[in-house]
């Protein structure tokens, strides 16, 4: 935020009673998102190899229709598109949130499930779930159904983020380097054991593997939407009771601790959070990256680094952003489609070596 | 009042603190003064719930080892040594958190008025982490006033626990918020703060601690505790101390001081 005025001489300066006060542009940041948020839905319910406008879909939605949409139409936009659009919202959102909350709970712009290996160990429980599942897992496979793979991933995301939660942070402090060191060897780690278990699977299981890597939202179904929201809506659910803790957690754990918030259990209740965010997204998407690096940073630009708005504007944004990049997806090359996370790395990329070149000092600790 | 009997603390084999008894009335500025190294702020953090310790500690009749962190943070608030800020928060939002986050109760607090108090008046739009040391250490004492803006709450003194307030601090700013402490105990709260610089603390405090190696050196009124034998045993050189003629309090000139 550039402050183009010219600096007045101290006895001139006159006091404002909102100086400093961000949250009226925050809340009209948050509205504007609502908005676009709606107006990319649509969109992107209507784009496609089939021809429909935005407006009938709309019209279609709310009961207005009066039969604009042939049947053809009528099946590619609610069985097809309609889910696809549902998950896109439920995964974007998911994945900027837990972004926006480990950078909060390890005190670092640049922590994400992404890059520290988190995305990689849910990946591994969900690899593992799908290989072993007629195996040695197969109890649990029963247990839980539909939900195995989403839980295994979720617990692959936990014990990563709890291991690298363990080897960075000392004393309260996260140490930027060892967390980013931290999370490439951990993430090379989930990354070996899966190939061994790909090496292991059978032939369908590999195809299964195959699909669920792309990382991508093609294959959307109301299924995988019950899968993920679960663990996603939950999360969501809980920010506004997450942003006080975060807030304070800005000045450190023992500031935070003597402003009144219990930081052990607030940072467990985190973990989980970030864990099962990221294990549901990667559990239905594969491997999305960067979209949680990328909008929290975006929005503390634009709007501070407050989470008590910053939180439901990372939501928000994280959906806009990859609807968006799912429509860029079916364009590009259609009628084939790219994976998403294509085009979310490779815009997302560049964007996180900017935020290195801006904050270089962060990495000398 | 703050109470705290027999005070032990290990740091892994080392014992850093050992047997401290110390006691800060409402309505008291209580010093903890002491070298490097003698324990003044883990006994601070022991006192504020940050380490487990031995012995016992009470704040207003409460056992502040078995307190949750929100029902201490009603009843006090801690301004740190140093801190480091993660986030580009505005002065403004900094102030807020200690209206705001933690505390339901914090009564009238302003941030405008807190800010006054400290000198830093229409700083609300500047980024903190652009300010200087000294700005930032005040912007983070006004934080602290705001959690605990009435010194007195249903008839229970509050307490303002400062570590090393002053001492990024121009002599102005220096005296301005050892005056800012001093009338937060004159309204009825306590204060308990370290302090590095033995002139201050002849000039504001109504009783001091001294620390040597994790023990009570001495204890007692600024006159009685900044003593010549005390300061050469404690600080291993000799200081001399010398009254001021106007009112007889205590001054500590180091020229000539051989260590």
């Amino acid at each position: 935020m550039a402050m183009s005025f010219t600096e007045a001489p101290a006895a001139a300066r006159t006091y404002h009673r909102h100086d400093g006060d961000r949250s009226a542009l925050a809340r009209a940041v948050l509205a504007a998102l609502v908005a676009v948020l709606v107006m990319t839905f649509f969109f992107s319910l209507a784009s496609g190899a089939s021809d429909t406008s935005a407006w009938q879909v709309f019209r279609e939605t709310v009961g207005l229709g009066g039969g604009a949409l042939d049947l053809t139409d009528r099946v590619i936009v609610f069985e097809i598109r309609l889910p696809r659009a549902v998950l896109g919202v439920l995964i974007g959102a998911a994945l900027a949130v837990s972004g926006a909350t480990m950078q909060g709970v390890f005190r670092n712009p640049l922590a994400d499930p992404g890059l520290v290996g988190v995305s990689a160990g849910a990946g591994l429980g969900a690899v593992s779930f799908i290989v072993l599942q007629a195996g040695v897992l197969a109890p649990v496979a029963s247990l839980f159904g539909i939900y195995g793979i989403p839980f295994a991933a979720f617990s692959g995301g936990l014990v990563s983020t709890l291991m690298l939660y363990r080897i960075s942070t000392r004393h309260g402090r996260t140490s930027v380097a060892t967390m980013l060191l931290a999370g490439i060897a951990l993430g090379a780690l989930a990354g070996a054991f899966t190939g061994v278990l790909v090496f292991w699977a059978d032939d369908t299981q590999l195809r299964d593997l195959t699909f669920w890597g792309l990382g991508s939202l093609a294959g959307a179904t109301w299924t995988k939407s019950l899968m993920a929201a679960p663990l996603i809506l939950p999360v969501l659910i809980a920010m506004p009771f997450m942003a006080r803790s975060l807030n304070a957690l800005a000045l450190g754990e023992a500031s935070a601790r003597h402003l009144g918030i219990d930081v052990q259990r607030f940072k467990n209740l985190a973990v989980i959070s970030v864990a099962a965010a990221t294990g549901a997204s990667v559990a239905v998407s594969g491997g999305i990256g960067f979209v949680g690096i990328v909008v929290p940073h975006l929005l503390r630009l634009a709007i501070g680094p407050d989470h008590r708005f910053l939180l439901p504007a990372s939501a928000l944004l994280g959906a806009v952003l990859l609807l968006f990049a799912d429509a860029i997806a079916r364009q590009i090359v259609a009628p084939a489609e790219l994976p998403i996370g294509i085009i979310t790395a490779a815009a997302g990329a560049p964007f996180f070596l900017w935020i290195l070149l801006r904050k270089r000092g962060l990495l000398d600790l | 009042m703050l109470n705290a009997q027999n005070i032990e603390v290990s740091l892994g084999k080392t014992r850093v603190l050992q047997g401290i008894d110390l006691a800060a009335p409402p309505g008291k500025l209580v010093t903890v003064i002491g070298p490097n190294g003698s324990g003044k702020t883990t006994l601070m953090r022991a006192l504020s719930g940050d380490i487990s310790y031995s012995g016992r500690a009470e704040l207003n009749g409460i056992d502040i080892a078995r307190t949750r962190p929100w029902e201490l943070a009603a009843m006090r608030g801690v301004l740190p040594q140093s801190s480091s800020l993660s986030f580009p928060f505005t002065v403004r939002e900094i102030v807020q958190l200690g209206t705001r986050e933690g505390v339901a109760d914090t009564g009238r607090a302003n941030v405008a008025e807190a800010l006054e108090r400290v000198d830093l008046s229409g700083f609300e739009g500047r980024m903190y982490q652009e300010l200087s040391g000294g700005e930032q250490q005040r912007v983070q004492l006004a934080r602290v006033l705001c959690q605990v803006w009435e010194p007195v709450l249903d008839g229970k003194a509050r307490y303002l626990f400062l570590d090393e307030p002053v001492s990024s601090l121009d002599i102005r700013h220096q005296l301005q918020i050892m005056n800012v402490a001093r009338d937060f105990a004159l309204q009825g709260g306590g204060v308990l703060a370290i302090l590095h610089d033995l002139n201050l603390t002849a000039m504001y405090a109504d009783r001091v601690v001294l620390l040597k190696d994790g023990r009570v050196h001495a204890e007692g009124a600024p006159g009685a505790v900044l003593t010549d034998d005390n300061l050469r045993a404690v600080y291993e050189c000799d200081l001399s101390v010398s009254r001021v003629p106007a009112d007889g309090s205590v001054f500590v000139l180091p020229h000539g001081a051989s260590v």
